[in-house]
């Protein structure tokens, strides 16, 4: 255990030093690594550890995103907006997707297993619907900007530099702070919430309904409370991807989006919340490398040409990963950390 | 008058055609479980392949080869993927399907690009009129075609030993094995038949008044799954009940949303899923699926 404590913090000491190295395109793709993470252990919250499998992730990440945009911009020319203080309206955006998320309680309460699967692909249809219909509070296709986040005075975003030792920290490197001190954060609640008492009681509920219910757990509570905590992570990921890309559109908020969130959930591992985290990486860091990278590697066409291009070439190799955690290895990419971390002493003792 | 009698007939038409869709997901669901998420790609392969075949051999053999293929990709679906999964898990084996149709969909799309493949078919956009009434002849083909492969499918279900077999299978596999009844040919005929039964409903949606063969196709068939969840998903009625409420559904809401103002503009669109969210919502499992008594 010691071994892997060391090499966590070994990696977080790296992480918290990176912005001083990397430039610009690695650390938006940090930062929305880092979103899409803590959006997947939110999801694996409730697919892995409670067994409730939804389809409408995106659509509380996009809560998150358009509400914190809508409640700190200004009323203007792109759209309604109220002009609170930034750091209330990110609060906002991540408490609007949260309760959103309870709101739809009788649903995600009453309706289980492939029947809720199927709701919540409904519910990304119409909340795609509003999004396109309600052109003041999506900004219709076109999008909306995101207005860059200061806490007291303190700017978060491009426009005041900070310099630490001779490197100015724009927008870019405070976001990748941000939103790592945000997945430490969310890692270790989810964390604690699998291993605890809600963990064991969601798991209960996973495994034998019935059982659950005659040991005291209530079963309709704990799944609406799990679909609520789901969509406050999601909103807490919609936030931080609004301040990435400083833009949103209604386009990248939809069914594709939900898909990927619980193919990361899937490769990292059921049930495992480190796991989620290195599908997010995995799902998310692929077709933007690959997309970057494209005039370097000879089998790559470029994208619209109709030959198979860098976005193309990530979806097959991930939809191939997912078949092979599914039909092989269970353990996922959870598996492979777990062979990494533990010493071999550890791993045959426990690996068996 | 007109248009309500319009919205009626198209509404039946488009709700037959989910109902042919829907019964691909549930003779696919009492089989093995699964509610099979590859459906779009099965159709958008199947329909994608009549394309190709009709532009050079004609209608008939295209949508033959259509039908074929997507009985031929359900299979291998089902026998090389579900079947070696080390999970017997449903809604795992569920998101396997997803994967699939994510990769099929992808791999399908990039071949037909930004084009959309005309299907060849000889009716084309030609109209036939009853009394005061004018519809495309490919939405009433459609209507015909899709209650012969009903009333057929229902023969069988109840008439022949492969619906007995799945009949028996759905109820007790266990028992149904020691009496004799393959389950693995019981499930890979019904991911045949789910499979051309979507391609079936998929080259009627890609003719007249549809432009033809595009990758939104896929697409379509997530408007059958309210219509297999309405009904309850075990239920072969629920199906084409379910499929017909949200054909007429949607026929009502395309005609009228214009009347009802700007907040139901383009309405039609999400009316499966608002019907769906209502029902669910006061039968928690379907209209139709037994209503199943638990004890604590």
């Amino acid at each position: 255990m010691s071994r892997a404590r060391a090499l966590v913090a070994a990696l977080l000491v790296a992480l918290v030093v990176a912005p001083h190295f990397l430039d610009r395109f690695w650390l938006q793709v940090g930062s929305l690594t880092m979103a899409a993470a803590i959006a997947a252990i939110g999801l694996t919250l409730l697919v892995g550890v409670a067994g409730q499998i939804s389809l409408a992730h995106a659509v509380f990440v996009g809560l998150g995103a358009y509400g914190y945009i809508v409640l700190a911009a200004p009323s203007d020319a792109a759209g309604w907006g109220l002009g609170l203080p930034t750091p209330l309206a990110a609060i906002g955006g991540v408490t609007l997707a949260g309760l959103a998320g309870l709101a739809i309680s009788p649903l995600s309460g009453r309706v289980s297993g492939l029947y809720l699967a199927v709701v919540t692909i409904g519910l990304v249809f119409i909340w795609q619907h509003a999004l396109q219909e309600v052109e003041d509070f999506s900004g219709g296709y076109a999008g909306r900007p995101a207005p860059e986040l200061s806490v007291l005075g303190l700017s978060l975003g491009e426009s005041q530099p900070w310099h630490i030792a001779q490197v100015p920290y724009g927008g870019a490197e405070k976001t990748w702070l941000l939103s790592l001190a945000a997945l430490v954060c969310a890692f270790v609640a989810a964390r604690n919430i699998a291993r605890g008492r809600p963990g064991l009681a969601l798991a209960m509920i996973k495994e034998n309904e019935i059982g659950a219910r005659s040991l005291g757990v209530d079963v309709r509570r704990g799944r609406a409370a799990v679909f609520g905590l789901a969509s406050l992570y999601a909103g807490v990921a919609g936030v931080l991807m609004a301040l990435t890309t400083q833009f949103v559109t209604p386009q990248s908020f939809g069914f594709q989006l939900s898909t990927d969130y619980l193919v990361m959930v899937i490769i990292g591992g059921v049930a495992s919340v480190r796991g989620a985290v290195a599908g997010a990486l995995f799902v998310t860091v692929l077709p933007r490398v690959l997309g970057q990278y494209t005039d370097g590697l000879p089998f790559l066409a470029r994208v619209g040409s109709g030959g198979i291009d860098a976005n193309v070439l990530s979806v097959f190799v991930y939809c191939a990963l997912l078949l092979v955690v599914i039909m092989f290895a269970r353990g996922g990419l959870d598996r492979l950390l777990g062979l990494l971390v533990s010493s071999r002493r550890a791993s045959a003792v426990v690996g068996h | 008058m007109d248009s309500l009698l319009s919205a009626t007939a198209n509404g039946l038409s488009l709700g037959a055609l989910y109902a042919v869709m829907a019964l691909g997901f549930v003779v696919i669901y009492r089989a093995t479980g699964v509610l099979n998420f590859a459906h779009g790609a099965i159709l958008l392969t199947g329909v994608y392949i009549a394309s190709v075949v009709s532009q050079a051999h004609g209608y008939a053999p295209g949508a033959l080869a259509g039908v074929g293929a997507g009985a031929t990709v359900a299979v291998v679906a089902e026998t090389v993927f579900l079947r070696h999964s080390k999970t017997r898990d449903h809604i795992t084996l569920t998101i396997l399907t997803l994967g699939l149709n994510i990769l099929l969909v992808t791999e399908v799309s990039r071949r037909i690009g930004t084009h959309t493949l005309p299907l060849h078919d000889p009716i084309g956009n030609a109209l036939t009129r009853f009394g005061g009434l004018t519809l495309p002849t490919a939405r009433v083909l459609a209507l015909v075609v899709s209650l012969v492969v009903i009333t057929a499918f229902l023969l069988a279900f109840r008439l022949t030993r492969w619906g007995l077999a799945m009949r028996v299978s759905t109820a007790d596999a266990e028992v149904a094995s020691l009496m004799g009844v393959r389950l693995s040919v019981v499930s890979w005929t019904s991911w045949a038949i789910g499979g051309a039964l979507a391609v079936i409903s998929g080259l009627f949606l890609a003719s007249f008044p549809a432009p033809g063969v595009t990758p939104s196709l896929a697409d379509t068939a997530f408007r059958a799954f309210p219509a297999a969840v309405l009904g309850g998903l075990g239920s072969v009625g629920g199906a084409l009940v379910g499929g017909i409420l949200l054909g007429l559904a949607e026929a009502f809401a395309a005609t009228y949303e214009g009347a009802l103002g700007s907040w139901a503009h383009n309405l039609s669109g999400i009316s499966a899923w608002l019907l769906l969210l209502v029902v669910l919502l006061l039968r928690p499992e379907g209209l139709f699926s037994a209503r199943t008594v638990r004890r604590v």
